[in-house]
């Protein structure tokens, strides 16, 4: 029961940081920026929440797209993405592959481009979540759904 | 007044009796022999099961492959045509004919993706173990 409140609380506590940033975010948009403050926030509370509740995340990702055989053999995991090309996004993906390459997986790092009606996107499943320090991409790892929010 | 009492009372009095009956007609009577049977089903209930666990095979998840299939997406931004390079266990991998993209994008604000690898050109029969590393596409409609 105690742990199910601090659970609660928590979940509470992310929700109202991540509510702050969008708000700030909206507040202060400018037409070009660099992080500001609603961003750095959203930043966080992205990876907070991603951390935290990763494999509540991942649990209800399988079951709602019925991926039932890779949750027994656990070759699925919800990891921070960040997506650059069209704008800058932070959010969760759950990788799908091998299952040792994918619990190697920390992060993922997505390209987007658009040239008019042709679009294109690689991702890039990272075995580290501070990008440039050491750019690992793990290999036998894909992307199976993405939920981003713009920075 | 009485009258109304004895109308909620005998309501009352047939509720637990239909209850009870209900409850009677679920839950076997206990008896000897049922006990000893039950006793005797547990353990070959269970043996069975670990017996189907360990006859269920697994795919060699152990060797990556990659390959490129034709993507079709549909979703907030319009159609979309295109080839999309999938990956996973080399067994799951051969299976897949075809990726469907389901997106969602709310006001530039957030996006939804879904990659359901499929083993169907025209249809969606979802391949399981494999995903999406890299997409090529052209917008066919828009929404």
């Amino acid at each position: 029961m105690k742990k199910f409140m601090l659970r609660m609380l928590l979940t509470m506590l992310m929700a109202a940081i991540l509510f702050s940033g969008v708000v700030a975010g909206g507040f202060f948009t400018r037409p070009a920026k660099a992080l500001d403050l609603g961003d750095l926030l959203k930043l966080g509370g992205v990876l907070l929440v991603v951390s935290t509740f990763g494999k509540d995340i991942n649990k209800f990702i399988n079951n709602t797209l019925g991926q039932n055989e890779v949750k027994r053999v656990g070759a699925s995991k919800v990891v921070p993405i960040f997506s650059v090309g069209q704008g800058a996004y932070v959010g969760a993906a759950q990788v799908v592959g091998v299952p040792k390459q994918v619990k190697l997986t920390q992060a993922v790092a997505a390209v987007n481009i658009t040239a008019g009606n042709l679009g294109g996107t690689a991702m890039f499943p990272l075995s580290t979540k501070k990008p440039g320090k050491n750019l690992d991409k793990v290999s036998g790892v894909g992307v199976a759904a993405v939920v981003d929010l713009r920075l | 007044m009485n009258g109304r009492r004895t109308i909620v009372l005998l309501f009352m009095a047939c509720g637990a009796l239909l209850l009870a009956v209900a409850m009677f007609r679920q839950t076997p009577r206990p008896s000897v022999s049922y006990a000893v049977q039950e006793e005797a089903a547990a353990p070959a209930a269970q043996e069975e099961k670990t017996k189907e666990a360990e006859e269920e095979e697994w795919p060699e998840w152990t060797d990556p492959k990659d390959k490129i299939v034709p993507i079709f997406s549909i979703g907030t931004p319009g159609v979309r045509i295109g080839a999309a390079q999938v990956t996973g266990p080399a067994e799951r991998v051969e299976k897949v004919k075809s990726v469907v993209q389901i997106d969602a994008r709310f006001k530039k604000a957030a996006q939804v993706y879904i990659y359901v690898p499929s083993s169907e050109l025209d249809g969606m029969n979802r391949v399981q173990g494999v995903a999406v590393t890299a997409l090529l596409d052209y917008k066919l409609m828009r929404f």
